[in-house]
């Protein structure tokens, strides 16, 4: 093309017709128009297309997601390096498989003389005689976990790790599991250079069992007597080996609410397993890719990647590992897969664990290195919060868009209406740019795709949904349906996990006689664990979301009482003059260098890695959880007053905006309600969308 | 010299070794301490002090199974000299004096001992006790007194006026559940480092001035020490130092009164480093003497180790003119002698005797015939003696942590089993560093009887004294009876300070550790000497920034500024405008953003 115009004799004639030609000549014209011309002509513009522009946005969001996999995907790396992985020594050797079998036959034996009961008394004696653990049987509603500490020697007793099984005797094979993870326990157990505590947990009752556990080892007002704990419990390991032999392993790792383990943890059992030369693999999606694509193809990637989306937007922990995430404990499930006359036996198995173990001892600190929020396209390659954010941003970008044209075409002047009046400046008016019946439509139009938008989020975990909404909130300015938008996909998001039992539970347990009051708070702080990790990853982004909700809510009342029949012009307009100097002061004060110093200092300070918002929840979680405000209003008011009461400052602020979100939540989840939040979810917004209409007309 | 010599060893061949059928843990004490008459005869003139050595073989764990042996090494030290308890001698002497004992620690002292020194040297000559006028010929005699007594320890205590010390330097736990606690040594450290010392101040001060003289030494002596022994004891410095109510003696003697101070560095790491200086203490370091059986790496590679330095101080007359030193320095170490070698065994065929050493002694309280970590050469000279360590069953079992999430505030839970089936007196302190700040009115004290859920009381007394921020750590010191077969919940809330970002220390990932609390205990109804533990210890996640984020919100800040603010900004919150129809006549007047709306005068002007 460019050839062929230099090829071309150029004149002034063809100059005048090139298309950059023609754009110039037309914003040229343009720019002779007076500003509210050229302002009237633009926001008419952004109308007409704000419809289409939506949908391709939301489209466009979606293929993008689509193509990640087919874009750069970056290989994992061991981002901690204390990890020491690559140690190939390992002393899990082949003699252990005949303990093993040993074991398995007598837990089989227990199980049809005596039960679940036999099973559990042999297991516990297993790891006194074998290790000196400390051994207790925990029971709770709905079953008795066997639990056992061992004592390292090397270790201060500050610090532990851990290994789980399940214990479920009408699985076929679960002698396998229970057995591998015994003689595993006691392999560890011996090795001198461990300097964590090793902790085996006999889950029954599967996931229950597992939270029980993880509940009385972090919060329980009376502490059951005797229950052995070892400080900080870095990493729970589930073992699950039904079968003898095996062909591969897979390792699990989404827990509920789509929350994932320190992707290094997730690395560090890939390499092993490639280390013993066993295919260590992430679950197969449903959908099947043919077979003439090879493994490695960028189609196989996709639907690796999209089943790690549905797997975690389902919300439901994919194994006993989820019960320990949410305590932030790193875990992950190693099953074993593949036909029961495999390559491989469960030495393998031990061995890759024995190796995870021996890193995990050698990390001095906790995980913190790598991500908390990937997706895995295959073994050896993420798709990082970075990559998939955009995306998210670009779907939610149409309704934000469409806020903005019904903003600007709501509030600016005809002046067509004030010539004809016939009146001066005292009789300039206030009218809607659009007649309402068009106006009416386009609200329509806009929370319809609000309302898709906020549909298919529900469909996205809502931890990754939450690292959207803050991570684009600094860009937005319309924040009135992304508030709509993070409280109701949360709310759905958590309604969906399944914690009501296991909670229900600890409340009825710990609240016997004297105790029940206390017991009810402590069940009440139970309720705000569960967001501890998935929320509050950047802690700046936290900050302008509240800043910017500060800023748009009056923005978005003027705009309503604007709409609102019989209010003076006059009043808008003062109103709107003041609040127009509160927003400029602001500004400047947000741009002068010292706020972005301070910005930068306080953020630096605020950004707590994973979090803990509740630092100041103590003194704000009564009174404020028992507010029946809506949630974004809540949060305004909680900024505000925490602000006011608080010379604390930027803890609060922090604490604020996250319980009060959560809050009203969180005060549904606890009366039962929490599956009402989808349908309040679905309702809400048509009903919103009515509304706005009405208003508008 | 070989008199004294032969003398001091003879009773090294008779020290023979029975059968050693025992494979597991081992405890080590080994004790060297130095003490000298002073009238002592030694290589033909006057010996000031004593030193004498004692090694104890001992097996921790009655079932034979499980696998650990614990061995303890005494090193004793006594001396004994004049002190100059004159009020009015000149200053300069005191501040000589200290320059002196600074120049002679220096070689291991940090450079921030020695700038704290120099900047007080000066006003604190006042501060330091003195001397009599008649100190200089004494002071000569004294220094050359030091024979065997480390003479960098005796000017340490001579120049602060200490009464008594207590440095130890701990690695790994004390299982007083399998292990119990031994009836006559000294009580055990808490986890890693912790440093205690009594000073002797002049009562006709006032309580203030104490207070400046007392925490003016406490800061010498943790510099000095941490100089002498390579550990960060400097860093003790007042958020975590405190007065231990029921150990410090309020009382005045011979017109001096008695001040305690304690300290415990949660975090210290014990290795070789500590070893070596301490080693040098000695007087024959590690060329001969039971020390040279003590390699380095096998003394941390163990169970649990325990370094420690002890001094103590007696009057040897009313007036006090005369005080006898003592220092014990002691290493505690429990070893399994299936895995780790805790003597240099090729030094145990040919070990020599030290010179100074009054007495050296090997005992042990089992048959140690076939213990294969002995070296043949070694065993021969081993005593078995049944009472050099006589272990007592702990009645208590404790259990101490952090109730609630990682990340929230939760409550501090420390957990008293009486196993006793009679009642305990016990005192329990706790001394919780500012960062994990005690909501004090909110702890309870809740007792159960093992059987029954039946509520018994057990708190007599409780004293609480906050924390400050930065300031000073909590301390709670309870009065308990524990009723016989109960469980006693202690449980104060507790939140999560926020800490500055200065204060984050490289790992700030690993947690903050929060040192055990001591429980004194003895039967209800008894006089029995009262008896000391600790409980484990915690480690506490407290919020961290992440320190690779402000380079992303510099970044990010920076962006979202240039482009998205100020544009979207300008667009939703124009100017809704009031304007006069003549404005669209006039030329161009382009609204400023800056300027609320053009005035109708102005826009009369424009037209």
């Amino acid at each position: 093309m460019t050839r062929q115009n230099q090829e071309r004799p150029r004149n002034h004639l063809d100059l005048l017709q090139s298309p950059i030609h023609r754009i110039h000549h037309r914003l040229s014209a343009f720019m002779t128009l007076s500003p509210i011309e050229r302002r009237r002509r633009w926001t008419r513009a952004l109308a007409r297309i704000q419809t289409p522009l939506a949908l391709l946005l939301w489209l466009g969001g979606i293929a993008w997601l689509v193509a990640l996999p087919f874009l750069h995907v970056p290989r994992t790396y061991m981002s901690e390096s204390a990890l020491a992985v690559d140690h190939p020594k390992m002393s899990f050797g082949n003699a252990l498989e005949r303990d093993m079998e040993a074991l398995d036959e007598k837990l089989l034996n227990a199980a049809a003389t005596g039960g679940k009961d036999l099973v559990r008394q042999i297991i516990a004696d297993h790891l006194i005689d074998k290790t000196g653990a400390e051994t207790f049987m925990q029971p709770f509603q709905n079953g008795t976990n066997v639990v056992a500490i061992t004592r390292v020697p090397r270790s201060d007793g500050k610090e532990a790790m851990g290994l789980s099984v399940r214990l479920d005797i009408g699985v076929k094979g679960w002698q396998y599991s229970v057995s591998l993870a015994l003689v595993l326990h006691q392999l560890i157990s011996q090795q001198h250079y461990l300097s964590k505590d090793v902790v085996f947990l006999a889950a029954d009752n599967g996931l229950s069992g597992a939270l029980a556990f993880v509940e009385e080892y972090h919060s329980h007002l009376v502490p059951l007597h005797d229950f052995p704990r070892a400080g900080i419990l870095h990493v729970m390991l589930n073992v699950e080996c039904n079968q003898a032999r095996f062909s591969s392993l897979e390792v699990q790792i989404e827990g509920a609410n789509g929350l994932l383990p320190n992707l290094d943890l997730v690395n560090v059992l890939i390499r092993y397993g490639e280390l013993q030369n066993v295919p260590v693999r992430l679950p197969r999606s449903q959908v099947r890719v043919p077979s003439t694509f090879s493994s490695d193809s960028r189609l196989n990637w996709l639907t690796q990647m999209l089943g790690m989306m549905a797997r975690q937007a389902t919300g439901q922990p994919t194994n006993l590992h989820g019960a320990f995430l949410e305590y932030r404990i790193e875990a992950a499930t190693l099953s074993c897969r593949g036909s029961s006359t495999g390559a491989n036996s469960r030495v393998i198995a031990g061995r890759l664990l024995e190796g995870t173990f021996k890193a995990i001892s050698f990390i001095h600190e906790r995980f913190h290195q790598s991500f908390f929020f990937y997706l895995l396209a295959h073994e050896h390659g993420y798709i990082s919060i970075a990559m998939y954010l955009p995306p998210l941003g670009l779907m939610v970008a149409g309704a934000v868009v469409g806020a903005i044209s019904l903003w600007l075409s709501s509030t600016h002047v005809e002046h067509a209406a004030s010539e004809a009046s016939g009146s001066s400046s005292s009789g300039a008016r206030l009218v809607a740019f659009d007649s309402s019946l068009r106006g009416c439509g386009r609200a329509v139009a806009v929370l319809v795709v609000a309302l898709l938008s906020s549909v298919l989020i529900l469909l996205i975990p809502s931890s990754l949904v939450v690292g959207a909404i803050e991570a684009a909130a600094p860009f937005l300015s319309s924040w009135s349906y992304l508030v709509s938008f993070a409280t109701f996909c949360t709310a759905s998001g958590r309604a969906l996990v399944p914690r009501k039992s296991t909670l229900s539970h600890g409340c009825t347990e710990s609240s016997s006689g004297a105790q029940r009051d206390s017991a009810a708070t402590d069940c009440q702080v139970l309720h705000a664990h569960c967001f501890e990790r998935s929320t509050c990853r950047g802690g700046m982004s936290q900050l302008f979301f509240s800043l910017a909700m500060v800023l748009a809510i009056p923005i978005f009342l003027l705009a309503a009482l604007a709409h609102t029949p019989g209010t003076s012009p006059k009043l808008i307009y003062r109103i709107g003059r003041l609040l127009r100097r509160v927003v400029d002061i602001t500004a400047v004060v947000l741009t002068s260098p010292v706020a972005l110093l301070l910005v930068v200092g306080l953020t630096a300070c605020l950004h707590k890695q994973p979090t803990i918002f509740h630092a100041n929840v103590a003194t704000n979680e009564g009174e404020l959880r028992r507010q029946s405000l809506p949630a974004p209003l809540a949060t305004v008011f909680a900024y505000g007053w925490s602000v006011a009461t608080s010379p604390d400052l930027h803890v609060q602020v922090l604490d604020a905006s996250n319980v009060i979100l959560h809050s009203a939540i969180d005060d549904w989840q606890a009366r039962g309600l929490a599956w009402t939040w989808p349908i309040v979810c679905l309702v809400y917004v048509p009903l919103h969308a009515t509304l706005s209409a009405i208003a508008l007309a | 010299m070989r008199l004294t010599e032969q003398r001091t060893f003879a009773g090294w061949p008779r020290l023979t070794i029975a059968g050693f059928a025992l494979a597991s843990m081992l405890l080590v004490l080994l004790s060297l301490s130095i003490a000298v008459a002073r009238a002592a005869p030694r290589g033909g003139r006057l010996a000031a002090d004593t030193f004498d050595e004692e090694l104890v073989l001992h097996d921790l764990t009655a079932q034979e199974s499980s696998g650990q042996r614990a061995v303890a090494a005494k090193f004793h030290f006594t001396l004994t000299h004049n002190h100059f308890a004159n009020e009015d001698d000149d200053a300069s002497q005191a501040g000589a004096k200290l320059n002196q004992m600074r120049y002679e620690s220096d070689t291991a002292t940090s450079t921030s001992t020695q700038r704290s020194s120099q900047g007080e040297a000066a006003s604190s000559d006042a501060l330091l006790p003195s001397r009599s006028s008649d100190s200089e010929a004494e002071s000569a005699e004294l220094v050359d007194d030091y024979s065997a007594f480390p003479r960098v320890v005796g000017q340490i205590a001579h120049t602060l006026g200490v009464q008594s010390l207590r440095l130890g330097f701990t690695q790994g736990r004390w299982q007083f559940d399998n292990w119990g606690l031994e009836a006559n040594h000294s009580p055990l450290f808490a986890p890693s480092a912790e440093l205690q010392a009594s000073f002797y101040v002049s009562a006709n001060l006032s309580t203030p001035q104490q207070d400046s003289i007392v925490n003016q030494r406490w800061a010498y002596l943790r510099n000095a020490l941490a100089g002498l022994l390579c550990a960060s004891l400097n860093s003790i410095d007042e958020s975590i130092t405190h007065t231990p109510a029921v150990l410090s003696h309020a009382s005045t003697k011979f017109g001096q009164d008695i001040r305690t101070l304690r300290g415990v560095l949660s975090h210290e790491t014990v290795c070789t480093e500590n070893l070596t200086p301490w080693r040098k203490l000695l007087p024959c370091r590690s060329q001969a003497s039971l020390a040279s059986l003590i390699s380095g790496i096998p003394v941390v590679d163990t169970l649990y180790t325990s370094i420690s330095v002890e001094l103590s101080t007696a009057c040897l007359n009313t007036a006090c003119t005369q005080r006898r030193l003592t220092l014990e320095q002691t290493l505690l170490a429990v070893i399994d002698p299936s895995r780790s070698k805790l003597f240099a065994l090729s030094n145990a065929s040919n070990i020599r005797a030290c010179p100074a050493a009054r007495s050296s002694i090997v005992s042990s309280t089992f048959n140690v015939s076939g213990a294969s970590f002995l070296a043949k050469a070694f065993q021969e000279r081993i005593v078995v003696n049944a009472n050099a360590w006589v272990s007592l069953p702990v009645p208590i079992r404790t259990q101490r942590f952090l109730r609630g999430s990682v990340n929230s505030p939760g409550h501090l839970v420390t957990q008293l089993s009486n196993l006793d089936s009679a009642p305990l007196s016990v005192l329990y302190q706790d001394v919780v560093p500012w960062f994990l700040p005690l909501y004090s009115y909110g702890l309870e004290v809740t007792t159960y009887s093992v059987n029954g859920m039946a509520n018994l009381t057990a708190l007599v007394q409780k004293s609480i004294r906050p924390s400050k921020l930065r300031g000073r750590p909590t301390v709670i010191e309870l009065s308990l009876v524990l009723p016989a077969n109960s469980t006693t919940i202690i449980s104060v809330p507790c939140d999560r300070a926020f800490l500055h970002f200065t204060e984050y220390p490289a790992d700030a990932s690993r947690g903050f550790d929060i040192g055990p609390a001591t429980i004194f205990f003895r039967a209800a109804s008894s006089s029995a000497p009262i008896r000391q533990m600790h409980t484990n210890a915690l480690l506490v996640s407290l919020p961290i920034p992440d320190f690779s984020m402000p380079y992303n919100v510099v970044c990010m800040t920076s962006t979202v500024i240039a482009l998205a603010f100020s544009s979207i900004f300008n667009a939703t919150t124009r100017q809704m405008g009031l304007k006069s129809p003549k404005v669209k006549k006039g030329a161009a007047a382009t609204p400023s953003l800056g300027k609320a709306a053009p005035e109708p005068p102005e826009a009369s002007q424009t037209g």
